[in-house]
């Protein structure tokens, strides 16, 4: 127990001083460092440069639109572009203001002799007294009851006398003049008297009957009319203190058959009666002086005849004080007019004015024979009496008056034709007109009266005319001025260029004639012009112009013709020989001998032939538009420089720029970084790469990329078919331990890799041959950071 | 005394309900030790005993075999730097991690716990809840954010596992003959959660074309806290589908049932100097009931092809989709973390001091661990022992020892003690921070004694009587049997 006491005490103290002597104060957990290093490199993928083919690399020379690949593997660089000028047009719209003709008219005087009849006739009615016994003067007692009767049939004719104007042929119906308006006739009244014998008259009873003479509109009190041969009736009880008793009847008109014989006629008027009464008499005394008598009073006045014309004349070949008809706005460019041509629908209205009074029936019955001006070429048109050939309209003067639609074809000025001035002619228009009444014409003599001055006019009403082609002489000169750039070229080095150069010009010409068309280029370089190297189509064809078809209408649409021109050597010649060109010979290869041009001014002349009549279809405006193509062959060789550039703008990134937010890890720093690029390319070129980092304003930050010092270029293609793969190792020269906070003013990386040259022995370069590269991130050494910064953040 | 008996039975009340006995190697050959039963059923302490709930206790568990100090800290050139520092190599510090590095979280609480003789057998039947968590985690892990740099980096070793049940057991502790010592002890096992990870792919590759990263996994879990009624198939997990306050389902919940056994034997030899014994404990399973099946699937990509250098956009392509999956209408069964424990004691003078040597093998899944406990035992009297050790194979470093003290005389029970004591320390501060220990334990206990058997108490003569005491004995009882 001893021993295991002391021994435990012992291993006690042991325990202890093991346990207290085993902390190594050198160990501080708490002074550990913050700095980690992540990773000990990685290659890591960055992105890829997009593949690019020769012919993308040459299309991006300015200047340059294609880059065309012919059939013996050569290069045709091509520039091309379009245009057209704008000629002003033929305003073929033309507005025609109305244009009147006065023609003064001496009108005949159609009046009738007035004439007006009175009638007042007494007729003594025969009486029977009966019984009674009368005795003329005597005076007698009469008793009550005694019978009176009486009767009596006579007739009662006036005879009418007028004397009858020469152009009047016949009178068919006398109008008379109604006695108070409203009434339908003249009034004749018809009294019933009883006279002395009104002293007895103890009431009775009348019956009167008026017969309607033939050819006599009559008409009764009530209005009525009463047929021909028929009688109006009246019958009338009267009482005894009614002495007369009226009875009415009108005239309204009388019919007559008598022919007018030296400027006069005659007709009557036989009025048939028949009068009976019956009256009872009442007592009294009777001094029978007068008996009963029938009493008829009228006055006959003449109001109105139809009557029978002879021809009258009105107007007999006549033309118009004044009217002229004026077309403006036409271009400067027409000499001289021979014709004007119009569209279909170009009506044009003739109308005449006057004699308003004249109603539409007589109006219809004047006739107008209208000779229009010979310039005037109308549309043959019977239905509205339009007679081409005789230049003669032949209608009514009421048709005229509601105007006479015809359709205008043309305006022909014949052989001598017009001479615009200041872009218009004056045309005058004086048709002859002739107007008259035809013989037998029946009417109304008081429609035809009429006093006073009288003016027929006769024109056209206001017209919008479409002109649809001018035929003349028109002088059209313009000339055009295109320059071409070709810039950019230089990027490209070419030399040792082909010497069969094309320029072709392809034209359209809008106008329905013919144009002369010459050109000329010259080039420029350095803005400075190169007058000798210039060419032109001087002395083409014997005249110096090529000649431009004419367009074509179809269907009334202008169909612009389409020329090609070809400008080249010799010895293109047969290449275009086909009949779409208009080969022009010409040294267009001295343009490129010498230094390459910047600029060609292309020149362009267009005309027409002063001395050739053309029709000229008119339009609002004329467009030119032309295309042209410039081609010239190339040959690369060791002084071509085909580039590869692309620049990666980080700024551009979503987000913003990445390697602006590395300002603030000064704490991050990176062992040896480096870009990486595996170029793939089938160019049978040696490329020689570079790259640069530009900062925000695009300046290279110098010194941050170190290309290698074995050299940078990229094996090309040995048969232009198969890849050939190539790594270039840009690396990143970070001072100050590899923070990567030195990279924070990086805006942009620009990769740059130029082909070095063409070997004269060298597989031939292919549009479709490429490069592209596929770009990674080399990080050795690993990432190392301060967490302690970290924290801090 | 009566007070300060009674003052010390509150303590042992207070701090007796959460006893720990988590695998204590140390208690292995502490005789006093009622944890050591755990261990071995066959290893019997020399006292009966109560343990109560309601007592707190301490007990933490976290094995691992790589995380020390020393392997994430360095010191160059007088300057304390980590492991990822640019002056520390990717061998070095790579060198010292295993292939699958392992973190557990174990704990045990004891509910309730009784031990007695009844005569020579050994009666102990108790309820605890245990809870195993194991992570293991792939080297290329460490080796990806060391050494960072083209290649493929497989992670799908990374797994994590989760066990956490109810156990009821008895068991049993009885001689057969001088020299053996037999136990068993059954456990009826009412699981409560039951979690694991399948990676089928957990991938990234690092290249010249490409930065890609890949992963396909599964997580497979039943627990009593899953309401499947909630759960719906293809939505993303939720705290929602899981019920906490309701203890009525949380009981209906409770029909994941299972079974372990423990077995062991004890071989005394050289009049009890030399004993052998083995043991394997928590051989058995949990059948996981269908009912409270959970399930979710996880599978990333993300891919980085560079820039667009064009537009600069980044091509990127990221998926990311986890969802819950159709829980599976099966039922399945899990095995327990069986543990193979062997040892070796041998005590001298008297039983006062005694050397042992402990294997203990633990298979977890498909990985097995082993570590190797050495360790010297220091009896003093009946009543208190204490045991220093060190184990080896765990990754764990010289100079980092076991250490625990029992006191367990007639009343009480205390144990204390951590199989991992760093001997050398480092300092944050003015704190002494243990530089190569990977695991950590400590555990702590209280409990209530009953009085030695008298079988034991004359075990404990005979082997500390000396050689002239024994001889005489011996002619003695020759003298009286003549």
């Amino acid at each position: 127990m001893k021993r295991f006491s002391s021994a435990c005490r012992w291993l006690l103290v042991l325990s202890v001083v093991v346990a207290t002597g085993c902390v190594d104060d050198s160990f501080r957990i708490d002074k550990v460092s913050t700095e980690v290093t992540i990773g000990q490199g990685a290659t890591l993928p960055l992105g890829d440069l997009e593949r690019k083919t020769l012919g993308d690399l040459l299309a991006e020379a300015e200047g340059i639109d294609t880059l065309i690949t012919k059939e013996d593997g050569g290069y045709v660089l091509g520039v091309s572009g379009d245009g057209q000028y704008s000629i002003g047009g033929i305003k073929h719209i033309v507005q025609i203001p109305a244009v009147k003709g006065e023609f003064k008219v001496d009108y005949p005087e159609f009046g009738l002799t007035d004439h007006a009849q009175k009638v007042d006739e007494y007729c003594d009615i025969e009486s029977n007294y009966g019984s009674l016994s009368i005795l003329e003067g005597e005076t007698v007692s009469v008793p009550e009851g005694l019978k009176v009767t009486g009767m009596e049939d006579g007739d009662l004719i006036e005879n009418f006398d007028y004397e009858v104007p020469e152009m009047i042929s016949g009178i068919k119906r006398i109008y008379l003049q109604p006695t108070l308006a409203g009434d339908p006739g003249a009034r004749v009244d018809v009294r019933f008297l009883l006279n002395d014998l009104s002293a007895v008259n103890g009431g009775g009873h009348v019956n009167l009957e008026l017969k309607a003479p033939e050819g006599c509109n009559i008409y009764n009190a009530e209005g009525e009319h009463i047929e021909d041969g028929e009688f109006a009736v009246n019958e009338f009880d009267f009482t005894a203190d009614q002495d007369e008793l009226p009875f009415l009847i009108y005239i309204e008109s009388i019919a007559n058959n008598s022919p007018v014989e030296n400027g006069k006629i005659g007709f009557s008027v036989d009025l048939e009666y028949h009068v009976s009464f019956e009256m009872t008499t009442k007592s009294g005394s009777l001094n029978l002086i007068q008996g009963p008598q029938l009493h008829i009073m009228s006055d006959l006045a003449y109001e109105d005849a139809d009557v029978v014309l002879n021809e009258v004349a009105i107007l007999d070949h006549m033309k118009p004080e004044n009217g002229d008809v004026v077309i403006k706005d036409l271009p400067e460019e027409i000499t001289l007019i021979r014709s004007l041509t119009f569209a279909e629908e170009s009506p044009l209205t003739l109308k005449a004015g006057g004699f308003e009074w004249m109603s539409e029936d007589l109006a219809e019955k004047i006739i107008i024979d209208a000779w229009l001006p010979e310039y005037i070429i109308l549309h043959e048109n019977v239905e509205i009496g339009y007679n081409a050939e005789e230049h003669k309209l032949h209608t009514t003067l009421n048709s005229l008056r509601n105007g006479v639609e015809v359709d205008l074809d043309a305006l022909d000025f014949g052989a001598e034709g017009l001479d615009p001035k200041n872009g218009e002619v004056k045309i005058s228009f004086a048709p002859e007109i002739d107007a008259r009444i035809e013989e037998g014409t029946e009417v109304k003599l008081s429609s035809v009266m009429h006093e006073g001055e009288m003016t027929l006019n006769a024109g056209i009403e206001e017209a919008t005319l479409d002109i649809q082609e001018v035929c003349g002489y028109v002088n059209y000169e313009y000339s055009y001025l295109k320059r071409i750039g070709l810039g950019g070229v230089d990027n490209l080095s070419i030399d040792g260029v082909g010497l069969t150069p094309v320029l072709k010009l392809e034209l359209e010409n809008p106008f329905t004639m013919e144009l002369m068309a010459s050109y000329s280029i010259v080039p420029y370089v350095d803005g400075k012009i190169q007058a000798d190297r210039a060419i032109n189509t001087n002395g083409y064809n014997g005249v110096g112009y090529v000649t431009i078809p004419a367009a074509t209408v179809e269907d009334g649409v202008v169909v612009p013709s389409s020329s090609v021109i070809v400008l080249g050597t010799e010895a293109s010649r047969e290449e275009y020989s086909a009949e779409e060109y208009i080969f022009v010979p010409c040294d267009i290869d001295k343009l490129l001998t010498g230094q390459f041009p910047d600029e060609l001014d292309l020149r362009l002349d267009i005309s027409t032939d002063l001395f050739k009549e053309v029709a000229l279809h008119a339009l609002d405006n004329y467009e030119l538009k032309y295309d042209y193509s410039l081609e010239l062959p190339i040959e690369l060789n060791n002084a071509t420089g085909i580039t590869y550039e692309q620049t990666v703008d980080f700024t551009k990134m979503k987000g913003g720029n990445p390697f602006e937010q590395l300002a603030d890890l000064d704490y991050i720093k990176v062992g040896d970084v480096a870009v990486l690029a595996d170029v793939t390319t089938t160019l049978p070129l040696e490329l020689i790469a570079s790259a640069d980092m530009l900062d925000a304003d695009g300046k290279v930050i110098e010194g941050l990329i170190v290309l290698p010092e074995d050299g940078n270029s990229i094996v090309g293609s040995k048969d232009g078919v198969a890849e050939a793969t190539s790594t270039l190792r840009l690396e990143l020269n970070l001072a100050d331990d590899g923070c990567i906070a030195q990279l924070s003013n990086v805006a942009a990386i620009s990769f740059r890799l130029q082909a070095k040259g063409v070997d004269e022995s060298s597989v031939a370069l292919s549009d479709e041959q490429y490069v592209e590269a596929e770009l990674t991130l080399e990080l050795a050494g690993g990432v190392t950071a301060d967490l302690k910064a970290l924290e801090n953040m | 005394m009566k007070r300060l008996l009674s003052i010390i039975a509150v303590l042992v009340l207070a701090l007796s309900a959460n006893v720990v006995s988590a695998q204590s190697r140390n208690s292995y050959f502490m005789e006093g030790s009622y944890f050591r039963t755990d261990m071995n059923p066959a290893l019997a302490p020399t006292r009966g005993y109560v343990a109560l709930p309601g007592m707190s206790g301490v007990g933490v568990d976290i094995p691992s075999n790589f995380l020390s100090i020393d392997n994430f800290i360095y010191q160059k050139d007088n300057q304390m730097v980590s492991a990822f520092h640019g002056s520390v190599t990717a061998d070095e510090f790579l060198g010292k991690l295993p292939d699958t590095g392992r973190l557990g979280v174990n704990a045990n609480v004891n509910v309730l716990g009784v031990g007695f003789y009844a005569g020579k057998m050994y009666w102990n039947f108790g309820a605890r809840v245990r809870s195993n968590t194991d992570v293991t985690i792939s080297k290329d892990l460490f080796s990806a954010l060391k050494t960072l740099g083209n290649g493929t980096y497989d992670l799908s070793n990374t797994n994590i596992s989760s066990n956490s049940y109810l156990e009821t057991y008895v068991g049993t502790s009885f001689p057969i003959g001088k020299h053996v010592n037999l136990g068993v002890r059954a456990k009826f096992l009412v699981g409560v959660l039951n979690l694991h990870t399948e990676f089928d792919k957990v991938e990234a590759v690092v290249g010249r074309e490409s930065v890609a990263a890949q992963l396909r996994g599964k997580v497979v879990a039943n627990s009593i806290f899953v309401d499947q009624s909630r759960i719906r198939a293809g939505e993303a997990f939720s705290t929602d589908m899981l019920v906490f306050n309701d203890v009525s389902m949380l009981l209906n919940n409770a029909k994941s049932f299972g079974a372990a056994l423990d077995l062991g034997l004890e071989l005394k030899f050289c009049r009890d100097h030399l004993k052998i014994s083995a043991a394997v404990t928590d051989l058995g399973f949990i059948k996981w009931k269908a009912m409270t099946n959970y399930s979710a699937s996880a599978n990333a990509d993300l891919r980085f092809d560079g820039f667009n250098l064009q537009t600069g956009e980044a091509n990127t392509k990221a998926e990311f989709e986890m969802f819950t999956d159709k829980p599976s209408a099966e039922d399945y069964r899990t095995a327990l973390n069986a543990s193979l424990n062997v040892g070796v004691e041998y005590n001298f003078l008297r039983n006062h001091f005694a050397i042992g040597l402990m294997s203990h093998t633990e298979f977890i899944g498909k990985q097995i661990y082993s570590e190797l406990t050495a360790s010297l035992n220091i009896r003093a009297t009946n009543w208190i022992s204490a045991t220093v050790s060190h184990t080896f194979l765990a990754n764990n470093k010289l100079g980092v020892l076991g250490a625990a003290i029992n006191f367990h005389p007639r009343v009480l029970n205390i144990f204390i003690g951590a199989d991992f004591i760093d001997t050398r320390y480092g300092r944050y501060g003015n704190i002494p921070v243990p530089r190569y220990q990977n695991s950590f334990n400590v555990y702590a206990g209280v409990g209530f004694n009953f009085a030695r058997p008298k079988f034991m108490r004359e075990a404990v003569k005979d082997v500390r009587m000396t050689k002239a005491e024994r001889k005489a004995e011996r002619l003695s009882k020759r003298y009286s049997a003549n």
